[in-house]
């Protein structure tokens, strides 16, 4: 009873951290904050994570962009 | 919290995160990123311990939340936000991962919303890049040749044209906020500037712009798209920088991130985001409070010696917190130093931040010295604001009240305040009191000089207390007696001519006049009242020495008792007797040489020719203006000239002194009428006697003595008593007459009978008249008489019930004095039942009636 409480509390809780998140547009869907938050909770430092959630997306981005400009460049 | 869904196939959640992240591209090598992700994660849990956001408490954490989501979105989601924040609070989990997690949002929408400014700008850049040719004209002529060609402000190194060159290691040359916008942003983009202070100087300006300088020049484009675009990102401040501020603030100087709002305040920078934002906050309220104190300071408009010394009092406490507030920036540029010396060296602002962490200077040690600081100045400007447009007297009061306030620390500084404040007032007491002067060009003081007099009124209404004036702390009795402590020595300098020698009291005032406040007045029994009362009591004897010696006072008010007052009885008498026929006259035949005359004549003729010299020469004759059908009597008036100081305090001329004079001299005018009339009255019925057979003439003349007598006794001031007296004589004169007549008539007829014989006739015209004489003449006497007894004893009536029911103590006595064997309570019923009820009614009256009588 005591777990399906605690469930149910979870799931509340996690479903304002996405509403706030979306207020802050932070631009992480459901299933990355959620490996966020696990991260969180087990220690690591926001700001490191943050920091890492930056620098993946840039990194991701600019992985797509160069693909992008070299299909570009072999279609010119 | 345990996480909701599990990532992938995966069990570490850094791969999870990276595969989500990487979701929808496939180019990306997966194993690489999450090697990427450890690394940042390994080196910045080195650094993490000193950053800002892990520092933050809940509450300052939940405003920055707010704020971002106001910069990002709009202020109805902040409250949608504080909703779902309260939801949350509700709910069973972990608070510190609870914070960790909206941290680890916050730093990420930061993060999210520059980026997003850069790729929006990146694609307008070429346009923009005209724009900033002319800036980087500005910095290449500030480095090269070290001269600033700014004309509109443009450039970030600004020059204060209020310093002169020599100071140009020293502030001549500052920073301006657009550079620290700037700056902001560089660094944040972990590039290797630092944030310089404004007190740098000229030197780093000059390091650091070089370091700009090359990244300009690696990537000119990408630096100044994002200067132009700082504005509307918001800015982190680092603690140090924010003190350098708040000490300008409280300084009550702009400073970079701390603007002024035009009514004193200051308001923080919006875009400006920086830790203990609170704190700060309460630190700027300081320089608010700070700000009306000084500024109170400069109004040159104040008049007044009271307001000066409150001002006065002001510059002290300010000189005083200027002090203070050099200590704390010595100790606060002392720990910029420690960080200056890393500052060449790249270093990333959370590096910056950490040195600053062991640094001796914090913003909490800043808000502990504020709040001593703030209760003085919020005690201060409450003065100040309490006593806007007061002057003198109200001040002091309007600031005396403060002086009960409870807290041990504001007690000296109000003291203070209060202190300097009655120096002057002091002084201006001090001057009353020693020399009689009053200088108080701006009206201060509670003495008032009412100019409209000229000097002679010094005792009546030329100095006069204004009550509103008085400092609450005085006594109205203190008040007072300064009053007549400065009349008495203004009279004696002023009026008497005597050089009054500075000694006693007067000379303990003067001394301490130098340095001398009201303060020690505050409390009821206190020494300054003491010596103000000695010095008001010495004064006032030195006057009355000075009358009695100098210009005899007691034997002029001898004189005035004795002729004014009519005390010497011969000299009255023999006058009224010497001016009873010439006063009798009309108004307009009166000879004031003759009166003169008569007057020297009455001198010589009694005992008042032994009188002093100096009475007699002042005893004159007056003469009132004259009206028709006025007769001597209503404008003689006895005179008694005194000239000088005497004159001043008594007042002889107009006081009631001559109105006196009238009515007893009327009364003593009245005295002698009936004397008159009870001599007459002894003689003629000694006379009539021998009118043979008339016992109603008997009667009647028996009446008119018993009517005489009580009338001898009363002399008052009443016109109808006066008239009916005047009635009565008038009416004994024409009876007598006729008496006398009849008398005469008869005798002849007797001596003719014994001489001649008689005849039937003779006899007949005799009964005739004798029958017309008892018949005609008394009867019509009896009623005349009837009718003024009857008036005179109605006006006794209602004046002695007039007496008996007047408020006055002194008359009602008077009444009962009048009355004393209860003659008239007998005759009048009406007077015995008020007379009653007076008596009872004076058992149980109050206090003060029965204190009046006593005095």
């Amino acid at each position: 009873m005591a777990s399906a409480n605690s469930i149910v509390n979870d799931k509340e809780a996690f479903q304002c951290i996405l509403e706030i998140s979306n207020l802050l547009n932070t631009g992480l869907d459901e299933k990355t904050l959620s490996c966020c938050v696990r991260l969180c909770e087990e220690g690591v430092t926001p700001e490191a994570l943050a920091l890492v959630v930056k620098e993946l997306r840039r990194q991701v981005s600019s992985t797509q962009s160069n693909s992008s400009i070299n299909n570009n460049s072999t279609l010119s | 919290m345990a996480p909701t869904r599990g990532g992938g196939n995966s069990n570490d959640p850094l791969e999870v995160l990276c595969t989500c992240i990487a979701s929808g591209n496939q180019n990306v090598d997966l194993k690489k990123l999450s090697k990427h992700a450890l690394q940042i994660l390994m080196s910045s849990d080195t650094l993490s311990t000193s950053n800002s956001l892990s520092e933050l408490d809940e509450h300052t954490l939940i405003d920055n939340i707010k704020c971002q989501i106001r910069l990002v979105n709009s202020d109805k989601h902040a409250t949608i936000f504080e909703n779902v924040y309260r939801k949350l609070k509700l709910l069973d989990i972990n608070s510190s991962s609870k914070l960790d997690i909206l941290k680890f949002l916050l730093k990420l929408s930061e993060f999210s919303a520059r980026r997003s400014h850069n790729s929006n700008v990146n694609v307008f850049h070429t346009n923009r890049l005209n724009m900033t040719r002319p800036f980087f004209l500005l910095i290449s002529q500030w480095m090269v040749e070290g001269t600033l060609r700014d004309p509109h402000g443009e450039f970030f190194v600004c020059e204060d044209s209020h310093l002169n060159s020599s100071y140009v290691w020293e502030g001549k040359y500052r920073l301006s906020y657009v550079l620290n916008l700037f700056l902001t942003i560089v660094s944040s983009q972990k590039n290797s500037t630092s944030i310089p202070n404004s007190k740098d100087g000229g030197r780093k300006n000059w390091k650091i712009s070089s370091s700009i300088s090359k990244i300009s020049s690696s990537s000119p484009v990408r630096v100044n798209s994002q200067f132009l675009d700082s504005s509307i990102s918001r800015v982190s401040v680092s603690e140090r920088e924010i003190i350098q501020d708040l000490i300008f603030c409280l300084q009550g100087i702009e400073g970079k991130f701390i603007k002024a709002d035009g009514k004193h305040g200051f308001k923080l920078d919006p875009k400006v985001q920086v830790e203990r934002r609170s704190i700060v906050l309460c630190v700027m309220e300081l320089g608010l409070l700070y700000n009306t104190v000084a500024s109170y300071t400069t109004l040159s408009k104040h008049k007044g010696f009271v307001r000066q010394g409150l001002v006065c009092a002001l510059r002290e406490e300010l000189s005083n917190y200027y002090h203070n507030l050099c200590l704390i920036q010595s100790q606060a540029s002392s720990g910029n130093t420690s960080s200056a010396n890393v500052i060449d060296s790249p270093m990333s602002e959370e590096h910056l931040s950490s040195t600053l962490g062991g640094c001796s200077f914090s913003l909490l040690r800043l808000m502990t010295w504020t709040r001593t600081q703030m209760s003085r100045f919020q005690c201060l400007s409450d003065v100040l604001g309490a006593s806007d447009g007061l002057t003198g007297g109200e001040l002091i009061s309007s600031v005396a009240r403060y002086i009960h306030v409870g807290s041990p620390e504001l007690l000296p500084c109000v003291t203070g305040l209060l202190s300097s404040m009655t120096r002057p007032f002091f002084l201006l007491i001090s001057q009353w009191m020693v020399e009689g002067t009053l200088r108080d060009p701006h009206g201060e003081f509670f003495v008032c000089e009412d100019s409209h007099l000229n000097s002679s009124y010094v005792w009546e209404g030329k100095y006069r207390l204004s009550e509103s004036k008085i400092p609450s702390f005085m006594s109205k009795l203190t008040a007072e007696q300064i009053l007549r402590a400065g009349i008495c020595i203004n009279f004696l300098n002023h009026i008497c001519d005597e050089k009054t020698p500075l000694a006693g009291t007067r000379k303990v005032l003067r001394d301490m006049e130098t340095n001398g406040d009201l303060l020690s007045m505050v409390r009821p029994c206190n020494q300054l009242s003491a010596l103000i009362e000695s010095a008001y009591s010495e004064n006032s004897k030195m006057v009355l020495s000075v009358l009695v010696k100098k210009f005899g006072l007691y034997q002029h008010l001898q004189g005035l008792r004795r002729y004014m007052l009519l005390g010497q009885g011969d000299f009255i008498h023999c006058l009224m007797k010497l001016l009873i026929a010439e006063l009798n006259k009309p108004a307009s035949h009166l000879h004031s040489a003759y009166l003169h005359e008569v007057l020297d004549a009455a001198i010589r003729g009694t005992n008042a020719q032994f009188d002093d010299k100096e009475v007699l020469a002042r005893l004159t004759i007056k003469t009132l203006v004259v009206s028709s059908k006025d007769l001597g009597w209503d404008i003689f008036v006895l005179d008694y000239d005194l000239n000088g100081p005497l004159e001043q305090i008594l007042r002889v001329k107009d006081s009631p002194y001559s109105t006196t004079f009238k009515f007893l001299w009327s009364m003593k005018r009245l005295d002698h009428i009936l004397s008159m009339i009870w001599e007459k009255q002894v003689f003629a019925t000694k006379h009539l006697r021998k009118l043979p057979g008339n016992e109603t003439l008997a009667v009647l003349l028996i009446l008119v003595l018993f009517l005489a007598s009580p009338v001898r006794h009363f002399k008052f001031h009443l016109a109808s008593i006066t008239s009916c007296i005047l009635e009565l004589r008038s009416l004994q004169e024409a009876f007598i007459q006729s008496c006398e007549k009849e008398l005469k008539r008869r005798t002849d007829l007797e001596l003719k009978i014994e001489e001649y014989g008689t005849c039937e006739e003779e006899q007949k015209k005799h009964e005739k008249c004798m029958a017309k004489f008892r018949t005609k003449l008394i009867p019509d006497m009896k009623a005349q008489y009837t009718s003024i007894t009857k008036s005179y004893h109605s006006t006794l009536k209602k004046f002695l019930l007039d007496l008996s029911t007047h408020p006055n103590v002194a008359l009602k006595l008077l009444s009962n004095r009048l009355d004393f064997n209860e003659h008239y309570q007998r005759s009048h019923a009406e007077l015995s039942e008020c007379v009653k009820f007076r008596r009872t009614s004076d058992y149980n009256a109050s206090p003060s009636a029965s204190l009046d009588r006593g005095l």
